[in-house]
């Protein structure tokens, strides 16, 4: 594996990021179910001559015993009554509707509509009163959100529900009419972003639905900005050409800038909200079908837009609702925020969680579909250089230097100021973390510390905000 | 939680202090509780007990193969404690209990249903006499005989009273301090799970959010 020329990490806080530095497990317990050959072509990929410097190793870590969930995934949930089940579980196995029943605010037979929504911050302050009670912990990953509205929440995932996120895409893509079989010549999928630092990673992905026989594909995570040397970059993505480009929008657009030689049977985008022009622009270069995903990492994949026209519900167990600014559930086809009830990772089932997103839902033949959905807009900042800066590599740095809440602002002349909120009782200082994003931009960065978030102003905090 | 519309019933005072004054006799090892229930029905509405509902508190009030001595004669002090407040006629009278009796189908279908609520709520939970020795006790009992009675305490919201049942039934107060535990526990473990390294390893992600 080739880890020797991963430039240092550009600022203390980021140790994490480190080559391999949270890279801890043997390969067989990455991959259990993988065999020999799928070993050794893994390997083969991870030293490819033109490889970027790895700098994470993990796998999709399932066992023979996920296999029921996985086929589930691939049929879709058939039952209807599954929200009035997680309503019932969730009094007698989470905490904190255990607390709601005892203290008599709830029970077992409420309504959804009863229920109070959940927001990111009561689970940043509280997860474990999320958390079933009654789930063995011992294979519980962790997983982080960035989110859109301050502190970094962690996310207990399942090996389980993560992979079933692979065999979500194989249905969505399938659903297009494009043809995605394992082809052992290409990379199966390449998760592609665009960072200062990130973590990068080669797979093979067991969970693949296939025929009997033949083997697993293999995907990496791939950093557009992680190769010492560019012309490296684009000789590994031309010669494993991936099958899918499971990406986001500032990537993507990068990606078609580069103008390499790549033939994608389809493109999936989530986390940023997808322009109309990005989307011509993929479907124009490669002809095959632009797939903008729309989920929270707390909740999962929960809509998906297959032709720009709307987000229709995927088939998983998702309810979503629209509800106004006072917490009401408001007509089909009014525009409020969008509130998700799922039932899919068993270390996470929610009830009516705030997303923080906009959208009006329509029923139409596609069945719920999600129309005009805002909220998940990407910020560039512009650094002294001129260079444009993605705002994700500011989210790692605010967040490491353990701000709560925080609003970086971009002036029309270039100025940044930063408003932040401390966590309390680490004994941070915020000017660190100002600091930080200074030498980032290569500007001067002004500072408000604020004593609660309502210092963020009303409704949903942006965090990044750039004039003109 | 009782529902909002729930009538007001006597005074607690009025409850508590019926408790105070309870015949010591119902503690003696030799009174028949199923007959005193059966004449209470008689009085009430002159109802004669059906043989199924007999048979029902005899398998609360006897013995069984499987119920120890003391279980028996714990809930047959109650019962015989909830007949001597039924008995009472500032209860039987008020306003708000005959609105609660109606609406259950008649006063021994009421006073059945106490009989049997209150027994399996509190059973065990107290040494007998302190029902009506210890203050406690006495409040415990009153809540509950109200509560299963389908009346609130005059004076008192639907919220209110719940609230302060719950902060004198010792079942709750039990069952909340075992659930603290539990969860309290479960949430250490999800911060070692979350913390191992194995966790931090993660795994292998397909999509972006």
């Amino acid at each position: 594996m080739r880890t020797t020329e991963q430039p240092a990490v550009p600022d203390p806080v980021l140790g994490e990021y480190a080559p391999m530095g949270a890279a801890t497990l043997t390969d067989a317990e990455r991959w259990p179910t993988l065999d020999d050959d799928g070993h050794a072509r893994l390997a083969a990929l991870r030293g490819h001559a033109d490889a970027p410097p790895w700098v994470h190793a993990t796998g999709d870590r399932l066992t023979a015993a996920d296999e029921p969930v996985l086929a589930a995934a691939e049929r879709g949930p058939t039952d209807t009554d599954w929200v009035e089940a997680l309503i019932a579980r969730a009094h007698a196995d989470v905490p904190a509707y255990r607390r709601a029943q005892r203290e008599g605010r709830s029970g077992p037979g409420s309504a959804l509509s009863e229920l109070p929504p959940v927001t990111r911050r009561h689970l940043v302050d509280d997860l474990a009163s999320y958390v079933p009670v009654d789930v063995p912990l011992d294979r519980v990953l962790e997983g982080s959100s960035s989110g859109s509205t301050g502190a970094a929440l962690r996310v207990p995932l399942h090996p389980a529900s993560v992979a079933a996120d692979l065999v979500l895409l194989q249905r969505l893509v399938a659903s297009t009419g494009a043809v995605w079989e394992p082809d052992p010549r290409r990379l199966g999928l390449a998760n592609v972003v665009d960072q200062r630092v990130a973590f990068t990673y080669a797979s093979a992905m067991t969970a693949f639905r296939r025929a009997a026989g033949l083997p697993a594909p293999l995907m990496a995570r791939l950093n557009l900005s992680g190769w010492p040397d560019p012309a490296g970059r684009d000789r590994f993505l031309t010669g494993l050409d991936p099958q899918v480009l499971s990406t986001s929008t500032l990537p993507l657009v990068r990606l078609l800038g580069l103008d390499l030689d790549l033939h994608p049977v389809a493109v999936v985008s989530g986390a940023t909200d997808l322009p109309a022009s990005v989307r011509a622009a993929a479907a124009a270069r490669w002809g095959c079908p632009v797939i903008d995903l729309y989920g929270l990492r707390e909740t999962g994949p929960v809509a998906a837009s297959l032709d720009g026209g709307g987000h229709v519900l995927v088939p998983r167990r998702v309810h979503v609702e629209i509800l106004d600014a006072s917490g009401q559930t408001v007509p089909d086809g009014s525009r409020g925020e969008v509130v998700v009830t799922v039932d899919e990772n068993p270390y996470l089932p929610l009830l009516r969680y705030r997303t923080g997103d906009h959208a009006a839902l329509v029923r139409d033949a596609r069945g719920a579909v999600l129309v005009g959905l805002e909220g998940r807009a990407p910020v560039l900042f512009r650094a002294a250089d001129g260079t444009l800066r993605p705002s994700i590599d500011a989210t790692q740095l605010l967040q490491a230097y353990g701000l709560a809440a925080y609003h970086l602002h971009q002036g029309a002349d270039g100025s940044v100021h930063l408003r932040a909120l401390p966590l309390r009782g680490l004994g941070l200082d915020p000017r660190a973390a100002a600091d930080a994003v200074a030498r980032w931009l290569g500007r001067p960065v002004g500072l408000t510390v604020l004593d609660d978030v309502g210092g963020l102003g009303p409704g949903k905090p942006r965090r990044f905000s750039v004039d003109g | 939680m009782p529902a909002p519309e729930t009538p007001a019933g006597p005074a607690l005072a009025t409850v508590r202090h019926r408790l105070g004054v309870a015949p010591p006799d119902l503690f003696e090892p030799g009174v028949v509780v199923p007959a005193l229930v059966a004449d209470l029905a008689i009085e009430l509405d002159g109802t004669l007990l059906d043989a199924d509902s007999l048979v029902r508190l005899d398998d609360d009030l006897s013995h069984g193969p499987a119920t120890p001595h003391d279980v028996i004669v714990t809930r047959r002090v109650l019962v015989g404690l909830v007949c001597w407040l039924v008995l009472d006629p500032d209860v039987r009278t008020d306003p708000g209990v005959r609105e609660a009796v109606a609406q259950v189908g008649g006063p021994t279908r009421w006073m059945l249903r106490i009989v049997t609520d209150v027994q399996r709520e509190l059973v065990g939970l107290r040494a007998d006499k302190d029902w009506v020795l210890r203050d406690e006790g006495r409040e415990e009992l009153a809540r509950a005989f109200l509560r299963f009675a389908g009346v609130l305490p005059a004076g008192e919201a639907a919220a209110a009273a719940q609230d302060r049942w719950l902060a004198v039934s010792t079942a709750y107060q039990r069952d909340l301090v075992r659930a603290m535990a539990v969860e309290q526990a479960r949430a250490e473990e999800l911060e070692r799970a979350l913390a191992a390294q194995k966790a931090k390893e993660a795994a292998a992600q397909y999509a972006n959010y």
